[in-house]
């Protein structure tokens, strides 16, 4: 039964398929201590039955494998056989072979063969090494000429592919030199690489720089490429700035020892003449660096796809990756450093010259210059991802150097405007009738700034909006020329940018020159013409040549300082505030001169409405005159230098007589300067919209305070102004004379009036005449002649209560007459002065009818009514 | 930066419109010359220092228009005047026949002392001259006048003119022609060195004037 047999050689203890095994000692050693003859027994039993089977499957083994091995068998006896017989042919052939001697002499030749075919192939081996060593010395050549050619790329894989060969050969003696030379040389080809690299800053050539970038790439060193570039520019930029000083420096022939100096020192040996040259080469040097930068960090973005995935394995790309990051980190943060390292050149040039000494055009071309430069420099590092802002250390020097200047340039203009006041003739300057600050040649920038802002913002473009950084200064400039090329031109040539002067100027053309002289001509010859209308009317009209707005020398000239002071606002916003107080004590220097020459306080008349006036003038007498004054806290900010001017107040020109009747009081120069002030004011006032943009919103009270307390109240020097000619219209004394003198104590109503009304009248109507012939070269406006009737009309007013309170005898019909003439007086005044009402006539009536109060009522009325003098009161109250 | 001046003459430049009176101007100060200039309105103004005889003078040039219409506003202007350039254009007859009036003007107006410098102007346009050196000159000799042919373009004679108009007045302070004292004379002493010297001077002077006096 092969099943329980099979189980049967299972249960065969391990221990006996192990031929060490001694299968007696085995078995003895497994009976247990207490071996019983039952157990022994059942134990061989077992064993009897185990060896059966096993002895079964042996034979059943040895049975199967029967016809195999006899047909091996007979394998090998077939074998035995093949044996004996090559035996058998080989011991023939060996008897056979010893009998040839011949047979020797054959096998050496073919040996020889052999071994000379061996010693061929190896000195053919050993030629190729040598050629091959050959061509490594002369790569060295090729080195240098690739080099030569700036093939670094070439050069270095030429290199390399040497020092693999060199070390396949390294066996040879003579390549042990040569790859040490070839290391040398690699090291060569870096250190070349490198001053390209330099060079590069200067002057950019991305064919160029994309090889060099290879070579590094080649050399495994991107990024200490990109450290190295970074390296470079700064020395470039030091050296750049200190070489165009130097070159400045050297014209400035009384310094030696300059290649010992350090660059601030440098920077304060430039001669005057040659600074703005000198500043623009710089800027344009420092620029032409930053433009290789920009090109080049332009290559770099272009680039580094290319750059990165052509050679470097797929494997590496994670590292490739970084390298990437590395190099744009390092570029974008290196144009700061490059911003920063210009900046701190130029600031330092500026800073350590004296630029007062200037002329005014040439400041503001520094300004503009170094303007332009800020905003190259805006454009450089100008981000449009990031809102970071930008390291600005220019403007600040520019700050301090523009208000050091500007103060230094404001007082000498003080001090001119001081001379032109003291030789101010008070004559009208002819302009034409539609004149503004705006038509001026000086205010002219103004306008087109305005015109620029509006169309920014009626296109929505902000510059901040305009894409990438270097897109204004740097790529339009990619081939030729510079952002400095306009300011260069008009350095050399102040004139030539300058639009030609158009027609639209502010004088008079010449063609209305020759209008106004040939109208001129026929009014000197036919006089009074007698188509002329009343006299008002013809004096009104008779100088018509002078149309425009009245100014004086004087006050066009402020007009221009004004206008030049604010160009400089305009190119540099930060001195906004200082340059518009400068400009209110421009004004406020033609204001206290005119009031204080032609205002006069002969009479002590209503002042109430001159409060603001005299407020004004004690402010400009404080702020102007005084020295080392402490001005009011809201105006002494930044700028107390702009207050301490300590000038000496202007005096009137000899040539000017105000004291001559034949020119009635100088009535021509009173209108002249009043109005020209009045014009200038309002002038002013058409300056405050840019004025008010210009300030900075905390400082705006200022320019409010300027424009309330100042500017508008130039209106009210008219009633000083004109008094001084009001007070000779009439001949008061003979006026009080002549009322004394009436009868007032009549008893009956009488219906005409008195003669002296007539006189009064008289008087009032050939002051008209006389003071309207007097006026010349100039347009008596309405306004004055208001102004002066309201004078007048005080006059008359107070000649009324003079002669009535001398009256000491008087009837209530002698009161009805005083009213009655009164009445008669301001009926004819009326009609002489086109003014109706006539004003403050309760003056005069009110006095009159205080005579009808009782006592008690009388006394109140005196209390309430201090507008008359003691003397008045005193007659009532009698 | 402050210079110490012995003297500051009022001067005049005058002639007529567009003569090159402003174009002078600009040359001295600014040594370039201005070919935008327009015609100026009434009176503009310039200071220079020039060195004259071992001393510092600084001159206050008014500029004047040359326009008739302005006439009224640059007169008051010649007022106290020491010196005046007076200027015609050598390509201009009419500027050149105008001359006469102007020094009336100049004579009456300013002070009657004043030293007056006859300037040729636009030597750069010889072609197309109209006026000859030599009546000019001849003109200059019988009004007293001092004589250059300028540029404004090419800057010829232009300091020279302001230096001898300006020597020649020193030269008539130093001669006793011109008192600097006297109203209106247009000089003015310069600042602290000299008014010092000029003060100690004063306090011996009282002496010599007496004896003029008693003379």
């Amino acid at each position: 039964n092969p099943q329980i047999d099979r189980e049967t050689i299972d249960s065969i203890n391990e221990a006996f398929f192990i031929t060490s095994t001694d299968p007696h000692q085995f078995e003895l050693e497994a009976m247990p201590d207490n071996t019983t003859m039952e157990l022994v027994e059942a134990r061989r039993e077992c064993l009897q039955r185990q060896q059966s089977a096993v002895s079964k499957k042996l034979s059943d083994v040895i049975l199967h494998n029967q016809p195999s091995y006899i047909k091996e068998l007979k394998q090998v006896q077939e074998l035995q056989k093949s044996l004996h017989n090559a035996f058998v042919i080989c011991s023939n052939g060996r008897r056979y072979e010893s009998l040839m001697s011949v047979g020797v002499r054959c096998s050496t030749a073919s040996l020889a063969l052999l071994s000379n075919q061996q010693k061929r192939q190896s000195l053919y081996t050993l030629w190729e090494a040598l050629q091959t060593i050959k061509t490594l010395q002369h790569s060295d050549v090729r080195l240098t000429e690739l080099m030569e050619e700036e093939d670094y790329a070439g050069a270095i894989q030429l290199c390399l592919e040497c020092q693999q060969a060199a070390a396949t050969y390294k066996h040879y003696h003579c390549i042990k030199d040569l790859s040490a030379k070839l290391q040398d040389t690699l090291e060569l080809i870096e250190e070349q690489i490198d001053v390209a690299l330099s060079r590069t800053c200067r002057m950019f050539d991305s064919t160029l720089y994309s090889k060099l970038q290879q070579g590094y790439q080649l050399l495994g060193k991107t990024q200490s490429a990109v450290d190295q570039l970074l390296m470079h520019y700064t020395a470039c930029i030091h050296n750049t700035a200190f070489q165009v000083l130097f070159g400045f420096a050297q014209l400035n022939k009384s310094e030696n020892n300059l290649q010992k100096k350090q660059y601030k020192d440098i920077c304060s040996l430039i001669d005057q003449d040659f600074y703005i040259p000198c500043l623009l080469e710089l800027c344009k040097g420092l620029w032409a660096i930053m433009h290789c930068y920009h090109n080049a960090s332009k290559w770099h973005k272009t680039n580094r796809d290319q750059l990165t995935s052509s050679k470097i394995a797929c494997l590496k790309t994670l590292l490739t990756y970084d390298v990437k990051s590395y190099v744009d980190g390092k570029l974008a943060h290196g144009r700061h450093r490059v911003w920063s390292d210009v900046q701190s050149r130029i600031k330092t040039f500026i800073l350590s010259s004296e630029l007062q000494g200037f002329k005014y055009d040439d400041f503001i071309m520094i300004l503009d210059v170094v303007k332009r430069f800020i905003e190259v420099g805006e454009d450089f590092i100008h981000n449009p991802s990031s809102s970071e802002p930008p390291t600005d250390s220019l403007n600040e020097p520019l700050r301090q150097q523009t208000l050091a200047y500007f103060h230094a340039h404001h007082r000498t203009r003080v001090d001119e405007l001081i001379m032109f006041l003291d030789n101010e003739a008070w004559q009208p300057c002819p302009v034409k009738s539609t004149f503004t600050v705006f038509t001026m040649e000086e205010f002219k920038f103004l306008k087109q700034t305005a015109y620029q802002y509006h169309n920014e913002v009626d296109q929505g473009i902000t510059p901040s909006e305009v894409g990438d950084p270097g897109s204004k200064y740097f790529d339009p400039f990619d081939d030729e020329g510079h952002p400095f090329s306009d300011l260069q031109k008009s350095s050399q040539d102040p004139d030539a940018n300058k639009p030609k002067p158009c027609y639209e100027s502010y004088e008079n053309s010449d063609d209305d020159d020759d209008h106004e002289l040939s109208r001129e001509f026929v009014d000197e010859n036919t006089g009074e013409s007698p188509l002329s209308g009343s006299s008002s009317v013809q004096s009104l009209k008779s100088p018509a040549h002078v149309q425009g707005p009245v100014l004086t020398n004087t006050a066009l000239h402020v007009l221009r300082l004004c206008g030049s002071y604010l160009k400089m606002c305009d190119v540099l916003k930060p001195i906004a505030l200082d340059v518009v107080m400068c400009m209110s004590q421009l004004f406020d220097l033609y204001f206290h001169a005119v009031y204080s020459f032609f205002s006069t306080d002969e009479v002590g008349i209503s002042r109430c409405r001159l409060d603001r006036l005299h407020s004004t003038v004690s402010h400009i007498e404080t702020t102007l005159f005084t020295a080392e004054n402490p001005c009011p806290p809201h105006i002494s900010t930044p700028t107390n230098s702009v207050s301490n001017l300590q000038i000496s107040p202007p005096n009137l020109s000899p040539a000017v007589d105000l004291h001559q009747a034949s020119s009635y009081y100088g009535i021509t120069e009173r209108i002249v300067a009043t109005e020209s002030l009045v014009c200038l004011a309002s002038q002013f006032e058409l300056l405050h919209p840019n004025l008010e943009e210009m300030i900075p919103a905390l400082k705006k009270a200022f320019l409010q305070q300027f424009y309330s307390q100042t500017v508008r109240a130039a209106v009210d020097v008219r009633v000083p102004s004109y008094l001084g000619v009001a007070v000779h219209a009439i001949d008061a004394p003979t006026i009080v004379a002549k009322m004394s003198m009436v009868k007032w104590d009549v008893r009956e109503i009488m219906s005409q009036h008195n003669a002296y009304v007539d006189l009064l009248l008289n008087q009032l109507t050939n002051f008209k005449t006389t003071l309207f012939a007097a006026v010349r070269t100039v347009v008596l406006p309405e306004e004055v002649v208001k102004v002066i009737w309201h004078h007048c009309i005080a006059i008359c007013n107070q000649v009324f209560v003079e002669g009535f309170s001398n009256v000491k005898k008087c009837s209530n019909e002698g009161r009805a007459l005083m009213q009655l003439d009164y009445q008669q007086f301001l009926m004819k005044l009326e009609k002489l002065t086109n003014i109706r009402p006539i004003p403050h006539r309760e003056y005069v009536e009110l006095y009159i009818k205080a005579y009808y109060l009782t006592e008690s009522d009388l006394h109140q009325w005196v209390q309430q009514h201090a507008e008359y003098d003691h003397k008045q009161l005193t007659a009532l109250l009698s | 930066l402050k210079l110490i001046t012995d003297f500051l003459f009022k001067f005049l430049v005058i002639g007529s419109a567009g003569v090159g009176k402003s174009c002078i101007l600009h040359q001295l100060l600014q040594h370039k010359f201005n070919d935008e200039s327009t015609h100026t309105i009434g009176v503009e103004f310039g200071t220079r220092i020039v060195h004259v005889g071992g001393k510092s003078i600084k001159l206050q040039i008014w500029d004047t228009a040359g326009q008739e219409r302005f006439r009224s506003v640059t007169r008051s202007y010649y007022r106290g005047a020491a010196g005046a350039i007076l200027c015609y254009d050598i390509t201009r007859r009419d500027t050149f026949n105008s001359l006469s009036n102007w020094l009336t003007d100049a004579k009456t107006l300013a002070s009657p002392n004043i030293v007056i410098m006859l300037c040729g102007n636009k030597t750069d346009l010889d072609a197309e001259r109209e006026v000859t050196f030599l009546e000019a000159s001849r003109f200059a000799q019988e009004n007293d006048l001092l004589f250059l042919e300028t540029s404004a373009v090419t800057g010829e004679n232009i300091e020279d003119s302001f230096n001898k108009c300006a020597k020649s007045i020193l030269t008539r302070i130093e001669g006793g022609e011109i008192d600097p004292e006297r109203m209106g004379s247009g000089i003015q002493y310069g600042d602290s060195a000299t008014r010092q010297l000029r003060s100690t001077n004063r306090r011996n002077a009282p002496a010599t004037t007496d004896d003029k006096c008693k003379c």
